[in-house]
């Protein structure tokens, strides 16, 4: 209890100050966490889209009487261009988990062999699918929290005459966060990586093979609805000729982007991102530091008095140096703990506030520990210059004074 | 007076450098650090600068909004030849076929436009031409990346060859060659002038003038408009920037409020001396005027330092401009808002009546 009221006492003095600045140290934590998170997300999906599969690929986007007919992807395969490998394209289908409406993620072989999104159980190239019997699904989210790979799962689905059926799965897989899934339904002239991506935590993978299953079976009612763009590999022994008649052919029917160039758009975007949002949270992560110096300076040099008589009653030198550490470090790291608990429980927050917006930021470990580190190196920082004041003021010379 | 209020304030800021140096040196480097951010936001949160920094051709350009769709005269393009006339766009209002109506334009119809330039660029930064051969004469378009690549776009009823898709353009504008535009006889809604220099005010005035008397029956957005509009919106800039400067210098005030407190035993003499109130709280002003003035001065030169070596690269757009109006500007604001937010710190200082000061010190 002694301990705590001198704790306490530190403040007391310049209580107004210290609020102040816990305050905007809380801001500037929390606008520079946002930051991060939201770089990690991009910088997350860019190292997803190019460790993948599709190294030599285009992204097409069809336009016109194509995406009219929505049946651009046959009217390409009727082409039979020796160039063209094969075509990466999503779809999803609606199903209810729980009462919880999930999209069913449709993987083609494509997506399956450029992709492998589990951080527990298999992937679905990893095994053979079951020709009959529950379907494989690999999931995401808080959902299956208590679910473990291997256990068994009802889905639903609505068949023909809209009555709901049951669909038996099994869990091969489970990507914990950060989940973000393919989805190539935006179209721009500045397409990146993080475009064509959607936040996991809402859909339920499963593979082609699967979903025509369930269609046969009537457990889904309609086939899955296909993304609008999709992505074209190439053979990798095609000619230049034979790969540049199928670029003609894309750019008479819509837009493409290479792969070369979408990494690029990312990689501005990264930039992009540094420099125009990284500038209010570091300022102001660097005035809060400051200002953390600065009271603790003020703080210290009216303690002096009271630290005399802490002498005079027997406290030592070391336990002094203890209790300014307390005092500024304690501050510090409440106004980082107030943040990491935002990072700890940002998904029941997001669950909570449900704004889309909120899904496209990753809050992973490592923002914990930059908090931290920017904790640690502010308390270095403001303890410094007070530890050399207790340092110069000895007991001796305090009395004197 | 005044001689003798200024060096009983300076003689302050010296006694309490000797006396707190270090709290002096931390209140110092706190004002000019917030007085360093003040100027990077000045800049970075301003429409205007910005603009300049990426010679945005919104100060070089003249737009004519016509009342009725007009057919535009040889003579019109040449109308401000004298002022250095980088490139004059006309627009028509473009009717497109159904089939090329995407779901990303499907908000843009009626907004289609069909452009074309004299000088053949679509922009004052881009230094390629739009069409690779000036003065190209076929009916080629060119159009935004998002579109098809068929090889024919037919636009009002005519067929144009689509010659190239282009990142960046807007999806509602289809670009086709100036012969092109007149030998279908299309009317004009716009006409767009861009100038190669930003234009001064004098030479604002004139051209709105031969444009007013060339097309009486237009709306004129000229720079003016632009610069009024830009300016609108800085205000919200300096707002949030002076927000942020208040925020940053606060705890800079808290180490002020302890040497006002420290300097209360010669407030007391001065008091007891005959001073009145009013001439104390006159003295504490002008010492933290001239301490903020000060930092706010080694800041401006600071930055103005080392603009190029640094504060440039950190900036949100490179090469914003900095004139010595804007580090004036920005002195007097940062001046006011400091001397602002002292107020409250001497204030509340100067409730202690002499009486009070008197006995505390037993004087």
């Amino acid at each position: 209890m002694k301990h705590v009221l001198l704790f306490l006492e530190f403040y007391r003095k310049t209580i107004v100050a210290f609020l102040f600045l816990f305050v905007f140290m809380i801001c500037s934590i929390f606008f520079f966490n946002q930051f991060i998170s939201r770089l990690q997300y991009i910088t997350y999906t860019t190292q997803l889209f190019e460790r993948s599969g599709l190294q030599d690929s285009v992204l097409f986007m069809p336009s016109g009487s194509m995406l009219e007919d929505n049946d651009s992807q046959e009217a390409l395969e009727r082409q039979n261009f020796p160039a063209v490998r094969d075509i990466l394209r999503p779809a999803s289908f609606f199903v209810t988990f729980q009462g919880v409406h999930y999209n069913g993620d449709v993987c083609d072989a494509t997506y399956v062999d450029s992709f492998r999104l589990v951080d527990e159980g298999q992937w679905f190239d990893e095994r053979e699918a079951p020709k009959d019997g529950p379907i494989e699904v690999v999931v995401s989210g808080e959902s299956f929290g208590q679910f473990q790979v291997g256990d068994s799962i009802i889905l639903n689905g609505w068949s023909a005459d809209k009555s709901r059926t049951e669909i038996e799965a099994v869990i091969i897989g489970k990507k914990n966060r950060p989940s973000y899934f393919l989805s190539c339904n935006q179209s721009s002239d500045m397409l990146t990586a993080a475009d064509n991506f959607s936040f996991g935590h809402t859909s339920i993978l499963i593979t082609e093979a699967s979903a025509n299953r369930l269609l046969q079976e009537g457990k889904i009612r309609i086939p899955p609805t296909r993304d609008v763009n999709y992505f074209i590999r190439f053979q990798e022994f095609a000619s230049e000729g034979e790969r540049a008649q199928v670029l003609a052919y894309l750019e008479e029917n819509g837009s493409l982007f290479t792969r070369e160039q979408l990494l690029e758009n990312s990689y501005a975007q990264i930039w992009r991102t540094i420099r125009l949002s990284l500038p209010v949270p570091f300022l102001m992560m660097l005035i809060s530091t400051f200002s953390m110096l600065s009271i603790s300076v003020l703080a210290i040099t009216r303690k002096l008095k009271d630290i005399k008589f802490y002498y005079l009653c027997g406290c030592s030198k070391k336990r002094s140096y203890l209790l300014v550490l307390c005092a500024i470090g304690g501050l510090v790291f409440l106004a980082g703990g107030v943040n990491i608990l935002y990072v700890i429980f940002y998904t029941d927050i997001t669950n909570l506030i449900q704004d889309v917006s909120m899904l496209y930021f990753i809050m992973t470990d490592s923002n914990i520990y930059t908090i931290l580190l920017y904790c640690l190196v502010t308390t270095v920082l403001s303890v410094s210059i007070p530890f050399g004041i207790l340092r110069k003021a000895s007991p001796i010379e305090l009395y004197k004074r | 007076m005044g001689t003798k209020l200024f060096s009983l304030a300076l003689l302050r800021i010296w006694g309490q450098l000797r006396k707190h140096k270090l709290i002096m040196v931390l209140f110092f480097l706190g004002i000019l650090l917030s007085n360093l951010i003040f100027l990077y936001f000045y800049g970075n949160f301003s429409n205007s600068k910005i603009n300049q920094a990426s010679r945005g051709a919104s100060y070089k350009s003249f737009l004519l909004e016509f009342n009725e769709p007009t057919e535009v005269d040889e003579a019109a393009y040449h109308c401000l030849d004298e002022f250095g006339v980088a490139d004059v766009m006309v627009a028509a209002k473009a009717e497109i076929e159904e089939a090329m109506i995407l779901p990303e334009t499907k908000s843009e119809v009626g907004r289609f436009q069909v452009r074309a330039y004299l000088y053949n660029r679509w922009n004052l930064e881009n230094t390629l031409p739009l069409f690779e051969q000036e003065g190209e004469t076929g009916d080629l378009l060119i159009c935004s990346k998002i579109y098809p690549a068929k090889s024919v776009f037919r636009i009002n009823g005519i067929d144009f060859q689509i010659k190239d898709k282009l990142d960046n353009l807007h999806t509602s504008y289809f670009y086709i060659p100036l012969p092109a535009f007149r030998a279908h006889g299309f009317l004009a809604t716009e006409m767009q002038y861009f100038v190669s220099q930003t234009p001064t005010k004098e030479e604002i005035k004139s051209i709105e003038a031969i444009l007013e008397a060339k097309f009486p029956h237009t709306t004129i957005i000229s720079p003016t408009y632009n610069y009024a509009l830009d300016r609108k919106r800085d205000m919200v800039g300096t707002v949030q920037n002076s927000i942020f400067y208040l925020l940053s210098i606060l705890s800079s005030f808290f180490l002020f409020s302890y040497l006002l407190e420290e300097g209360a035993y010669e407030n007391a003499i001065f008091l007891v001396a005959g001073a009145r109130k009013g001439t104390v709280f006159a003295v504490l002003f002008l010492e933290i005027m001239l301490l903020c003035g000060f930092s706010a001065v080694c800041a401006s030169l600071l930055h103005q330092g080392f603009y190029t070596a640094f504060f440039d690269k950190i900036n949100a757009v490179p090469n914003i401009p900095y004139y010595f109006v804007d580090y004036l500007l920005a002195f007097l604001l940062s001046f006011f808002l400091a001397c602002l937010a002292a107020l409250p710190f001497l204030l509340h200082y100067c409730r202690k009546t002499g009486m009070q000061l008197k006995n505390k010190y037993q004087i």
